[in-house]
């Protein structure tokens, strides 16, 4: 899923007006969209299809069934003020296309959380806006960006005032735990995000899967839906199947803070699972800690002589555009018309490839008594870090000859002791008489 | 007599109270606790900052499009735009890469949503 | 020497007998830790082993120093040194002797309470099992100090499996101790020695006068 010939749509989430297209003039300073993250009233919002604009006038969008009315302008920019929860989640709740659906830690139960679901954020607690976390500076906003990782050091801000808040260490530093000091030995190793966030998507659910190849089933000629027991679409003529889940428990990998991503330009070796993007690190790495990890699954189309996954035309420029695939439902049309958009080449034939894609679990982090039992991961099956082989955890890693000579040596000892015994009990009798 | 007095001076004593007991007539008076808070918490804004934007009459002139609004921000903010350019929630792109227009969703980035 | 009467003599002085059942007390509790901590099974929790497990095992690091200091200025160390002679005579007793009713080859004395079989048991347990127990454990507690203390050529894994591997053997000769504790006079003989330090032995048996100290309530023998 890329952005490219899908920009009226996807532009609604861009601090802007107007990118409808290639020509968008990113030079001109009138076309920032101050509004969507400084405004306060809760009442501004985008067109889904406007291109970063509102609806300039009263309009239902078809997409979803609801009307939206364009800003009341003064009111709008005379609320301006510092960024909060809503306004950065407006775009980052509901990216992917609805809300919670990318993420898994980041959705709209957090515009008014309590301290169970996030002890930072909570309204009952601090009351944490993002930008409290999120440092900025000449609106440089602090996080990770692809392989850039969010920051180079991990410093408190005892050591330096002046550090960027972005890490935990920079309030919490690397030795918060006053009554564990184990727990402090771990720090080295396991990121805080680990063990204090036990599980994501709490409150509402997360998107788990996503087959597009089923997409384009229709009922009686027409586009339908169809729900789950959470409520949430299983299915869906123009986007296929999905699962969403409810407390997710997080998937553990080595991570030092960048992550390595995938373009449509790189060649997929198509007997595999596609990972789309990978955790950077190993538990050599010194920089690298265990890191939880949301991982979300699904087919994508790709094309099957060049081995590259492909760009998909999806939103119509128009009423007569049927190559868009949400006009026409036809994936070689789609896929054709958004490989020339951007510029690469098509051979004609596509499938589905499974592929993966991860995310970082940072928010929603638990207040002190939800944390990760010890045993969760310190056990023999089926712990959390289950898969993250290659190192020795205790507990969980044993050597299998020593641990049936020992026993070997332990029964042996017992069974030769019994023997000794009841050879000295028979025995016993004739020492008695003699 | 003495029970015909009785209930006279309770009769003044009720008067009295309806007089004064609070409500709109005491609008003077000190409301109740609650009552102050609440007004507090959705009525009230709690300035923190060195500006009050609804004063500034460049925000009270007619806007009818966003492209319209942000001219009149820069007015006073004249860096913030040429600012924002250079992150990636205006480029999205990665700026690690940004020359061959490569990494971000403005760019050739692919996930599986 | 058979049919002569029995006599008590005194064998274990108070510390070494308090130091016997606490450091048993303190062994008991690590191999039950231990084995849960090794995924063997779950009794405490975790969380619980993991703590009790480190204050006891660096308990009893401290409290074998002791010891150690014990041995040796009350000449004590002594009855570890390991010797050869008579060890054929105490192994084929325990093999085969002992179902015929023979009497021990080698049998306790105040300056020799070990038999040779004893002496290389004991000493291999005091001057190699639990001490290699003892560092191996304190270095797996002191993990994240190894980069500190300039031992960074260490290995976790190798560590942890010294340290199973001593636990294994200690478990094994704790089973085959609590069985030969039985052999003596009586089955029950050597453990009440070893609480009130009073062993009935044969009399006649290269007893020394100085060790048949006075008892305070006199206790009939034979």
């Amino acid at each position: 899923m890329n952005i490219q010939s899908n920009e009226a749509r996807c532009t609604s989430c861009h601090a802007g007006y107007g990118w409808k297209g290639k020509d968008f003039d990113f030079t001109d300073p009138t076309r920032v969209d101050c509004l969507v993250c400084h405004e306060q009233t809760g009442t501004y919002k985008k067109f889904p299809a406007g291109a970063g604009n509102p609806a300039p006038e009263t309009m239902v969008f078809k997409g979803n069934g609801k009307t939206y009315h364009p800003p009341e302008w003064n009111k709008v920019a005379q609320s301006v003020g510092r960024p909060t929860r809503r306004n950065c989640g407006t775009c980052h709740f509901f990216g992917g296309g609805g809300d919670g659906v990318k993420h898994g830690d980041l959705d709209s139960s957090l515009i008014k959380p309590n301290k169970m679901l996030d002890v930072h954020m909570g309204t009952d607690g601090q009351n944490f806006d993002c930008v409290r976390c999120h440092s900025t500076t000449l609106h440089n906003i602090a996080g990770r960006v692809y392989t850039t990782p969010a920051s180079e050091h991990r410093k408190s801000l005892i050591e330096d005032d002046l550090a960027s808040k972005i890490t935990c260490e920079s309030c919490h530093s690397s030795t918060p735990h006053k009554e564990d000091a184990k727990a402090n030995d771990h720090t080295d190793k396991v990121a805080c995000q680990s063990c204090h966030i036990p599980a994501f998507a709490r409150v509402n659910p997360t998107k788990m899967w996503w087959d597009w190849s089923t997409a384009g089933k229709k009922k009686d000629g027409k586009p339908y839906t169809e729900k789950d027991e959470l409520g949430k679409p299983k299915y869906t003529t123009k986007k296929g199947s999905f699962i969403w889940s409810k407390n997710v428990q997080p998937e553990y990998f080595w991570f030092n803070g960048s992550i390595e991503h995938m373009t449509v330009r790189d060649t997929i070796d198509p007997s595999l699972p596609v990972a789309i993007n990978q955790p950077v690190g190993d538990m050599d790495d010194p920089n690298s800690r265990i890191f939880p990890f949301k991982v979300h699954r699904g087919k994508l189309p790709y094309d099957k002589v060049n081995k590259n996954l492909a760009i998909l035309h999806l939103f119509p420029k128009g009423k007569e555009d049927k190559a868009a695939y949400w006009k026409g439902y036809d994936w070689n049309k789609a896929i054709a018309y958004g490989m020339e958009y951007a510029g690469l080449k098509y051979s004609g034939e596509y499938d589905f490839i499974e592929t993966s894609y991860v995310f970082p679990s940072t928010h929603m982090v638990a207040p002190r008594e939800k944390v990760v039992a010890c045993a969760e991961c310190h056990t023999r099956s089926d712990g959390r870090l289950a898969k993250l082989t290659g190192m020795y955890l205790p507990s969980r890693d044993r050597f299998g000859m020593l641990d049936t000579i020992g026993w070997v040596a332990v029964l042996g000892s017992l069974a030769g002791v019994l023997l000794h015994g009841l050879t000295r009990m028979f025995t016993s009798n004739d020492r008695k008489r003699g | 007599m003495k029970l015909y007095r009785l209930s006279l001076k309770l009769m003044v004593i009720v008067a009295i109270c309806a007089v004064l007991r609070p409500g709109p007539v005491g609008a003077a008076e000190t409301p109740a606790p609650g009552r102050a808070m609440a007004q507090q918490a959705t009525k009230e804004r709690p300035l923190w900052i060195t500006a009050d934007h609804t004063k500034h009459l460049i925000l009270q002139q007619e806007f009818n499009s966003g492209p319209q609004v942000t001219p009149a921000c820069l007015s006073c903010h004249s860096e913030a735009a040429a600012q924002f350019h250079q992150t990636i929630h205006w480029t999205w792109l990665d700026p690690a890469t940004a020359e061959s227009h490569v990494l971000g969703k403005g760019g050739l980035s692919i996930n599986n949503f | 020497m058979e049919g002569n009467p029995m006599v008590n003599i005194y064998l274990y002085s108070r510390y070494e007998r308090f130091w016997h059942w606490l450091q048993a007390t303190l062994i008991i509790i690590l191999l039950l830790t231990g084995f849960e901590l090794h995924g063997t099974f779950a009794l405490f929790g975790f969380r619980s082993a993991v703590g009790t497990h480190n204050f006891v095992g660096l308990t009893w690091l401290i409290l074998f120093a002791f010891f150690v200091f014990w041995l040796f200025t009350t000449g004590e160390f002594k009855q570890y040194i390991p010797t050869t002679r008579k060890m054929l005579a105490v192994v084929r007793y325990y093999g085969y002797g002992i179902f015929r009713g023979e009497a021990h080859p080698v049998p306790k004395r105040r300056e020799a309470k070990h038999n040779p079989l004893q002496r290389l048991v004991y000493l291999s347990l005091a001057a190699l099992l639990l001490p290699i127990q003892m560092v191996s454990g304190f270095l797996y507690w002191g993990y994240n100090s190894w980069p500190e203390w300039g031992l960074t050529w260490l290995s976790l894994p190798v560590v942890a499996f010294i340290h199973t591997a001593g636990a294994f053997a200690i478990l094994s000769f704790l089973v085959v101790h609590l069985y030969m504790i039985t052999t003596g006079h009586t089955i029950a003989a050597h453990t009440r020695a070893m609480i009130t330090g009073w062993e009935e032995v044969r009399e006649g048996t290269e007893i020394e006068e100085w060790e048949q100290k006075e008892r305070k309530t006199p206790q009939p023998v034979g």
